[in-house]
């Protein structure tokens, strides 16, 4: 292993597949470049390769100033099974008709159990219809563009904040770390798309960013 | 000496002149302050980068001795930008010379 290739070693570390290809191309370009401007001064060509990876520093520094920037490797795989799930709903057509009719017939049976007097059913049916049709209906509907995106992101949040609010009153606080840590990887998927949001400019945005 | 936060405005300025690309823009940076600015050239790339992200410069494949290379330009935000934080340095320039009695 080269002094070079122990450096992109650690300056990749945790980069998605992309990103590191991207740094490792163009560290490989400027360590290029400076080993023959240093070869075309006379030095010895060992010396030129020692200080053609001095001068690019500490790898670590790099590679966390890489990480702000470019799509890390759980990032990159938040994406992917996003896609996955994505393509699943789409791609059965009976998937698609139960995820379009749930949240519709849970709102009717909520209303159905309100006019019954049946309170807490018809709270717990609410929720889960509000739920199921904000996570479930996104691909159906036109929300990508970043105005529209903002819109349903912002509602998003109102119905995930306030279902928890309708579902268990005064005792929402508790109600809030119940839900937190039992939809752990969703509110994990919730961060990391946010963390892609501000990394990534608008034009690259992949569709899941919108949600 | 520390060039912290003003890497991208130093960057940009060397693309306001020409398209480069990144040896060639740390190179220039080193020239033109006779050698005073000196950093760490691996740090360019995630300057780049968010440069890059934020609009203000945008890459192409280019070739420099028949050899493919990662080209930057600067883009019109990147001008704005770029304009904006002269101002603002000469601003804190002009400021930190007041209180130091070099003006």
């Amino acid at each position: 292993m080269t002094n070079l290739d122990g450096w992109l070693h650690q300056a990749v570390r945790s980069l998605s597949k992309d990103s590191a290809d991207t740094v490792r191309r163009e560290i490989q370009e400027h360590y290029d470049a400076a080993r023959e401007a240093a070869l075309n001064n006379g030095i010895d060509p060992r010396t030129a390769e020692h200080m053609a990876v001095q001068a690019l520093g500490d790898p670590c520094v790099a590679n966390s100033q890489d990480r702000n920037v470019l799509l890390t490797s759980s990032e990159a795989a938040v994406l992917k099974q996003s896609n996955t799930e994505s393509r699943m709903i789409c791609a059965n057509n009976w998937v698609k008709w139960m995820m379009l009719s749930t949240p519709g017939t849970l709102l009717l049976l909520s209303a159905i159990f309100l006019a019954a007097h049946q309170f807490a059913l018809s709270r717990g049916m609410l929720v889960f219809g509000a739920l199921m049709a904000i996570f479930f209906m996104p691909p159906f509907l036109p929300i990508y563009t970043v105005s529209r995106g903002r819109i349903y992101r912002a509602i998003k949040w109102i119905v995930l904040i306030g279902g928890v609010f309708v579902l268990f009153g005064m005792d929402s606080r508790n109600g809030l770390w119940l839900a937190l840590c039992c939809f752990f990887p969703g509110f994990f998927t919730e961060w990391k798309r946010m963390m892609m949001r501000r990394k990534l400019p608008m034009s690259k945005w992949p569709k899941q960013l919108y949600l | 000496m520390n060039l912290k936060g003003t890497l991208p405005t130093l960057v940009l300025e060397v693309l306001a002149r020409q398209p480069s690309h990144g040896y060639h823009i740390a190179q220039k940076i080193k020239q033109s302050s006779n050698g005073l600015l000196d950093f760490k050239e691996g740090t360019l790339y995630p300057a780049l980068h968010k440069l890059e992200n934020e609009g203000s410069v945008e890459s192409y494949e280019g070739t420099e001795n028949g050899r493919a290379r990662r080209y930057y330009r600067i883009t019109q935000s990147g001008r704005k930008a770029l304009n904006q934080d002269r101002a603002e340095w000469h601003q804190i320039s002009r400021a930190v010379s007041t209180i130091l009695g070099v003006a």
